[in-house]
């Protein structure tokens, strides 16, 4: 994340760099609203991993997180033609998959998610870790701390957890967070905080 | 400085400086880290918390989501749309031209149709309408008159020889 001085120097810094990237994503789906299906294409191909990556960090579920993937961007392709580039592409986008993420875990669609936090090992990266031959207890400890991390975002609120993870994962500033989330950028400093304390207690072990 | 932990006035500096990020305040900030250990104990945390979350890596995605999708986009086309898609980046890149081209086509259609000077006959139009009767009988002399017209020439042939 970018070095953020003060909070007017970083609301002007926010509106270059929204100036700056609105632009190339947005005129990307004002051809997409034309008719140019490369890029959406090209769209797709950027933003398919941030989207599904946030998504699964929410339902924790990787068959449920590339769902709703799906879903984000048939909803991106469907309001096309009614497309005005008024905000920053992404912040369109993660309100999207934040709306689905939240409806699911309301919803309770993603029931496995608790078998996927005890048996998560068919899924991520892991399986990679194989490569390098590490000794199973190595192993074992890491699966041991990744569960326990993954529990105690799972144990946030849901606002909360959309918050920390757009922070973290996609690096995103707070009046970002705050228009995805539709609240005050004192709000999200307020989220994040308490977000935090709570995950400093539940992780303090791991120090 | 107010203290953080106590009031929201800078929280974001508190947030920020647990993230290893450096900014304006944030020296004002490390004078105040220094005496206070509730900040110190936060930032400590926090340091934490970023790196564990730092070891969860998300899945692999599946390799076949972008035909999915497509699967999914191409189910909600409307045949009037793969109609025209090939048109389409035509039409909205030089969708002017075209229609301009267009419209200088049908006027210099209807001009050579109707020249300059002459009126039209009559402001109404006359439609016929056939019977399908009509239509079959007809076809049925023509078949005949064709046939007779075959009967003629091969009668033509024979005499000849």
């Amino acid at each position: 994340m970018p070095a953020q001085p003060d909070g007017a120097e970083r609301v002007e810094s926010n509106m270059g760099s929204l100036a700056a990237t609105l632009d190339y994503d947005a005129e990307l789906m004002v051809r997409v609203k034309e008719g140019d299906g490369a890029s959406f294409d090209v769209l797709l191909e950027k933003h398919r991993s941030p989207v599904i990556h946030f998504l699964y960090r929410m339902v924790q579920n990787r068959a449920v997180a590339e769902e709703l993937a799906q879903e984000v961007f048939l909803r991106v392709y469907r309001a096309r033609s009614t497309y005005e580039p008024t905000a920053k592409f992404t912040t369109w986008l993660f309100r999207i998959a934040t709306h689905l993420a939240l409806n699911s875990l309301r919803d309770g669609k993603n029931d496995r998610r608790q078998e996927s936090l005890d048996d998560d090992s068919s899924e991520g990266p892991a399986r990679q870790v194989f490569d390098m031959r590490p000794s199973v207890e190595a192993v074992m400890v890491k699966e041991t701390r990744l569960q326990e991390v993954r529990r105690a975002v799972a144990g946030l609120p849901e606002k909360q957890r959309a918050a920390v993870l757009m922070h973290k994962y996609q690096e995103m500033e707070y009046a970002q967070i705050a228009n995805v989330l539709n609240c005050s950028e004192s709000a999200v400093k307020s989220l994040l905080f308490r977000a935090y304390e709570t995950l400093r207690a539940r992780l303090a072990h791991m120090a | 400085m107010k203290c953080p932990m106590e009031s929201e006035e800078n929280r974001d500096l508190l947030l920020e400086y647990g993230s290893g990020e450096r900014g304006a305040g944030s020296a004002a900030f490390e004078r105040h880290l220094e005496d206070c250990s509730a900040c110190q104990g936060f930032v400590a945390g926090r340091r934490t918390v970023w790196a564990a979350l730092d070891e969860w890596e998300a899945p692999a995605i599946s390799t076949d989501f972008n035909r999915q999708l497509h699967q999914r986009i191409e189910q909600e086309v409307t045949w009037w749309d793969r109609l025209f898609r090939p048109l389409r980046p035509m039409l909205a890149w030089h969708g002017l031209p075209v229609a301009a081209a267009a419209g200088l086509v049908f006027t210099v259609g209807v001009m050579f149709e109707r020249p300059a000077g002459v009126a039209p006959q009559s402001n109404t139009m006359r439609v016929e309408v056939f019977e399908p009767e009509q239509v079959v009988n007809a076809i049925e002399d023509l078949e005949m008159l064709d046939k007779f017209d075959r009967a003629v020439r091969a009668d033509a042939a024979k005499s000849k020889l």
